[in-house]
């Protein structure tokens, strides 16, 4: 049974979608759009599928081998599909909670966040580096349990696909109560916003119940607009300097650390962990917000 | 493959160009301090000082940190001076 490739299929609805968001935002729809920052997350789009080809035959050969070990044998049949879609939401739950939690996953996954736009060309907006942080590995278990591993690329390659429409300002809120199910345009802007209250919140891709089982969902706001982008912007447009920045940022606080714990929280600690000064990490500043503001707030 | 991709890319960016996605915002005294306020959770700004023709500004908070502000396309990056 051959599987299509999902993403290759999707990419010139992507294109037309993203026309149609323009128009709709030119013509009044909700959201902004920059072209020079559509320039950055197109590009970054485009070399983070290159990085795809690069790295594409060692992941699938890497995972291959796990498969070898598989403890059941599950056939390729719509149960099993759906429940390999279920579970792979599950497991990029862990990896991109895991992703905005440890420096050394967020220094690629940071790529997409670091625009202060919010469209349909920041979904495009990729890493070219997820290779090196090891984004493959969490979908291991799947291979270990018994899944194809056509089956888990094509579920995967859903997963993304279904991501993509999140990223826009143009839709309010879902009817007949998806919010609750599903994770929604509101959900992933709250995900994206800088601010306190919104801050390493709704990581789920697919489902939002994951978040709301583990703690970590907030609902938007309508009287606190989401400002987006990251705590501490880049000002750059140029893509070889957006898919590297925090890399580099790990090298100089590796030279500069100290001690070797300074050197472990510097690959393995949250963002914003620092030896000396305040720390900038999510929850460090959630924490001074709530005391400066009142819990009714 | 990679070619149509370049070209489509291309397309889109000039395309948001054409239709007027191109600005470059300038700030005043108050949109200083209220950009610096907002990157900043917890800064206070007392006074800006506006530059480079109202693409950057120098905004002072209350606990004498100064902050630098400054235009990235149409939107604004801001940075505390150490």
């Amino acid at each position: 049974m051959t599987f299509p490739d999902p993403i290759q299929l999707a990419t010139p609805a992507f294109i037309i979608l993203v026309l149609v968001e323009m128009l709709a935002v030119r013509f009044g729809a909700r959201g902004d759009y920059d072209w020079r920052d559509s320039f950055t997350s197109l590009t970054m789009g485009f070399g983070s599928t290159m990085a795809a080809v690069v790295f594409g035959a060692t992941i699938v050969a890497i995972y291959a081998a796990v498969a070898s070990h598989h403890l059941l044998t599950i056939p390729i049949t719509w149960w099993s599909g759906a429940l390999c879609f279920v579970a792979d939401d599950l497991l990029y739950y862990a990896f991109h909670r895991s992703a905005h939690r440890v420096r050394w996953f967020w220094a690629s996954h940071v790529i997409h966040h670091s625009s202060q736009h919010y469209n349909l060309t920041t979904a495009l907006r990729q890493t070219w580096t997820g290779f090196w942080s090891l984004s493959f590995a969490f979908r291991l278990p799947l291979l270990l349990v018994g899944f194809d591993v056509r089956l888990v690329l094509f579920v995967a390659g859903i997963n993304l696909i279904y991501q993509f429409w999140v990223h826009t300002e143009a839709v309010q809120r879902l009817p007949f109560g998806l919010e609750y199910v599903l994770n929604s345009p509101s959900h992933h802007r709250v995900h994206h916003g800088s601010n306190p209250r919104y801050l390493d919140r709704n990581y789920g891709g697919v489902f939002i119940v994951w978040d709301r089982m583990f703690g970590t969902f907030e609902a938007e706001r309508d009287d606190e607009p989401v400002r987006y982008g990251l705590v501490h912007n880049i000002a750059t447009f140029n893509p070889l300097s957006t898919a590297t920045h925090e890399w580099v940022a790990i090298a100089r606080d590796l030279r500069d650390a100290k001690t070797w714990r300074g050197r472990w929280m510097a690959v393995a600690g949250p963002p914003g962990w620092t030896e000396n000064g305040t720390p900038s990490t999510a929850d460090a500043i959630r924490a001074a917000w709530e005391a400066r503001t009142s819990p009714a707030e | 493959m990679i070619f149509v991709s370049i070209l489509g890319i291309v397309t889109l960016v000039l395309f948001a160009r054409a239709i007027g996605f191109a600005r470059n915002p300038v700030l005043d005294a108050d949109e200083a301090r209220r950009v610096a306020e907002a990157q900043l959770p917890g800064f206070a700004g007392v006074e800006a000082a506006i530059d480079e023709g109202g693409r950057g500004a120098r905004v002072r908070g209350r606990d004498g940190q100064v902050a630098r502000v400054f235009g990235h396309g149409d939107r604004w990056v801001v940075r505390l001076d150490a």
